[in-house]
């Protein structure tokens, strides 16, 4: 029988240049463009992973990805010198009077209250103790539902 | 150094065996021109770039890139015979004087890694078995389970549960021993023409054809040209054998067979 490279043969012809062949060393590279180059869902079909749900995506295929994610991944908020965090929860809050939520880890420290998104290590809103002028907990209608909420009125 | 000279960037596809600089026509990625810069024997060869790249625009521009990628590796092939190829995606910053000092520097690994791999190619071998025609196949072959399924046709559907599993069992073992009894044989015999082997150790892709069939091995092999037809005649005759098939996929420039990690680490 004669070798073959036909039309079936797109994952072997992908899985060969996206994650074999000969890469730069590290003086000269400046990328291995091949992930933002040309996106995920080449790498998975190069990596023999027909869909998404079929391994997590980064638990089987991508080790450096992974561990790029672990070595990377933000698990709190940075505070400040000596700030201490008293609690946290997740929740939503509304900067305009209740017109829109959004949801965040709330976190209440010794120097002020401040929202937190945690896949972007994003502070989302805060506000300093000392500028809290007035604190009031009311109950509320959301979503055909009762709820309290804590309205938080600074200077 | 000024801004602009900063950005310039080359798209690297290979490093080939060749004393020439020369332009090897508009085969690169977005048809840019593809050319070589040469230190001593050695090529690598690059497109230039005005800036870093941006990333494809969607899939279907991705997969142009990636088989227009392999079509320039594939006519440098052509005109200088077995090569490094570079993965996708790799881009140098700087202009040909960092490329030719990085050739220098790195010439000892790649010059005896193109002696190596020279008048070879990449092909991947996979060999499917089809499970129902193997249980037939070893059924026909063991009195034993045979007598097992007799007994168990004579039965009640609960009384032979018990029976049932244990012949079950007993013939996925037959099959396992069918298969590690061939696939020792199959091996000697592609070893035979072929310099090198790599297990794939991931779910190797089962084409359309090939479906309902189970994967007993898959293998990139890197064989000297001479070897092919040889390669081919025996995978034939694996193929030949009742309850098998084979694929036999290539030529690929050797991506799988390039190994110069350990020259790389110190420099």
């Amino acid at each position: 029988m004669m070798p073959e490279r036909g039309e079936d043969s797109l994952v072997e012809l992908l899985d060969r240049l996206l994650n074999k062949g000969l890469v730069l060393n590290a003086d000269v590279l400046i990328t291995v463009a091949g992930v933002p180059l040309i996106g995920l869902s080449l790498r998975l079909l190069a990596a023999g992973i027909e869909t998404m749900l079929e391994y997590g995506i980064f638990e089987q295929f991508d080790q450096s990805t992974r561990a790029w994610a672990l070595e990377h991944r933000v698990t709190s908020p940075t505070l400040m010198a000596e700030e201490e965090k008293k609690m946290n929860f997740f929740g939503s809050y509304s900067k305009d009077q209740g017109k829109a939520w959004n949801y965040g880890y709330m976190y209440l420290t010794n120097r002020r209250i401040f929202g937190w998104h945690k896949a972007f290590n994003k502070i989302l809103y805060e506000i300093a103790l000392k500028d809290i002028m007035e604190v009031v907990l009311v109950t509320n209608v959301h979503e055909e539902k009762e709820r309290k909420e804590l309205r938080l009125y600074q200077n | 150094m000024n801004e602009t000279e900063q950005e310039n960037c080359l798209y690297v596809y290979s490093i080939l065996n060749t004393a020439t600089e020369q332009n090897l026509g508009t085969i690169g990625i977005d048809d840019n021109p593809v050319y070589t810069i040469v230190y001593k024997d050695i090529a690598a060869a690059v497109h230039f770039l005005e800036k870093k790249p941006e990333p494809a625009k969607d899939e279907q521009q991705a997969k142009e890139w990636v088989f227009t990628h392999n079509y320039a590796i594939d006519k440098m092939t052509e005109k200088f015979g077995t090569l490094l190829p570079f993965s996708f995606g790799c881009v140098a910053l700087g202009n040909d004087e960092t490329i030719k000092s990085w050739l220098q520097k790195n010439y000892e690994p790649f010059k005896s890694e193109l002696e190596k791999l020279s008048g070879t190619a990449e092909y991947l071998v996979q060999i499917f078995y089809d499970p129902k025609i193997l249980a037939e196949k070893v059924l026909k072959d063991s009195p034993e389970l045979q007598e097992l399924n007799t007994k168990i046709q004579g039965m009640s559907k609960g009384k032979g549960y018990i029976l049932q599993k244990q012949f079950d069992v007993r013939r996925d073992q037959a099959i396992t021993k069918e298969l590690s009894k061939l696939g020792a044989e199959f091996g000697r015999a592609i070893h035979e023409n072929v310099k090198e082997t790599i297990p794939e150790e991931k779910k190797s892709n089962v084409p359309e054809k090939f479906k309902g069939k189970k994967s007993v091995i898959t293998l990139s092999c890197l064989v000297s040209n001479e070897n092919v037809e040889n390669l081919g005649q025996v995978l034939e005759q694996i193929n030949e054998h009742e309850g098998f098939a084979v694929r036999f996929t290539g030529p690929w420039a050797p991506y799988s067979f390039i190994d110069l990690k350990k020259d790389f680490e110190h420099t």
